[in-house]
């Protein structure tokens, strides 16, 4: 899959620990981890809202197209 | 909403089939040790040494037929141990609840190819035996549907796989 999540780079930005960010969407660290090592096959919208909530940025910030 | 293992009805199905499965291997082992005078009884039976296909001459021969017959019975028994393996062994992954799993679909696989090996046997010796084409029908029909079952599993399993990955 060319889809890269870029959320450890948000992360970064914000000075936000996966654990706090964890706590913030509602979803376990190890569902977290899932997303940040790109082995999520799919991304709830409801998650996606959550992410962009907490990190205050839009999708196009953590999701990112690459050509294989 | 109750889980389907939790059902009474579950176990009680699971166990139901591995006492079949036992009371078939003893059948099976039966067979394997009176085999010469059960096909001979089989034999006596015009069904069974009435109908033959002429197409090699030695065929004309009854003992010859009864010959063919007879491997084609003990090959048969000596598969069907290997698949009343493999459905114990799913069946106590089931019994386990260990139900969406690769080794589940590996058995179901197993089971398929030699039911389909037991049929292609019976279909070889119905040449000597035009009884034993039926029971090649039913081999066939069997691990077309086992396979089926397999390839549903296997869809199952990746679906779950997926669903496990949605964050």
């Amino acid at each position: 899959m060319s889809i890269i999540v870029n959320i450890d780079v948000m992360m970064a930005k914000r000075k936000m620990s996966a654990g706090d960010l964890a706590n913030a969407i509602g979803i376990t660290p190890a569902n977290l981890s899932i997303l940040k090592n790109q082995k999520a096959k799919a991304v709830r919208f409801s998650t996606l809202n959550d992410i962009c909530k907490a990190l205050d940025c839009q999708p196009g910030d953590i999701l990112e197209y690459r050509e294989d | 909403m109750q889980r389907q293992s939790e059902k009474p009805t579950y176990n009680l199905w699971l166990n139901l089939t591995l006492l079949a499965c036992a009371v078939f291997c003893i059948c099976v082992l039966l067979g394997d040790l009176f085999g010469y005078s059960f096909c001979r009884y089989c034999w006596e039976d015009h069904a069974f040494s009435g109908n033959y296909v002429h197409i090699f001459s030695f065929l004309d021969n009854s003992e010859c037929r009864f010959s063919i017959f007879l491997t084609c019975f003990y090959l048969s028994t000596a598969i069907t141990y290997p698949i009343l393996y493999c459905v114990v062994r799913l069946l106590l992954n089931l019994k386990k609840n260990i139900v969406f799993d690769k080794k589940n679909t590996t058995y179901m696989n197993a089971i398929s190819l030699l039911c389909l090996l037991i049929a292609l046997i019976c279909f070889v010796s119905a040449s000597a035996c035009a009884t034993l084409a039926l029971i090649s029908l039913v081999g066939v029909f069997v691990g077309l549907i086992v396979q089926c079952v397999r390839l549903v599993m296997d869809k199952a399993i990746d679906m779950r796989a997926e669903l496990d990955l949605t964050v």
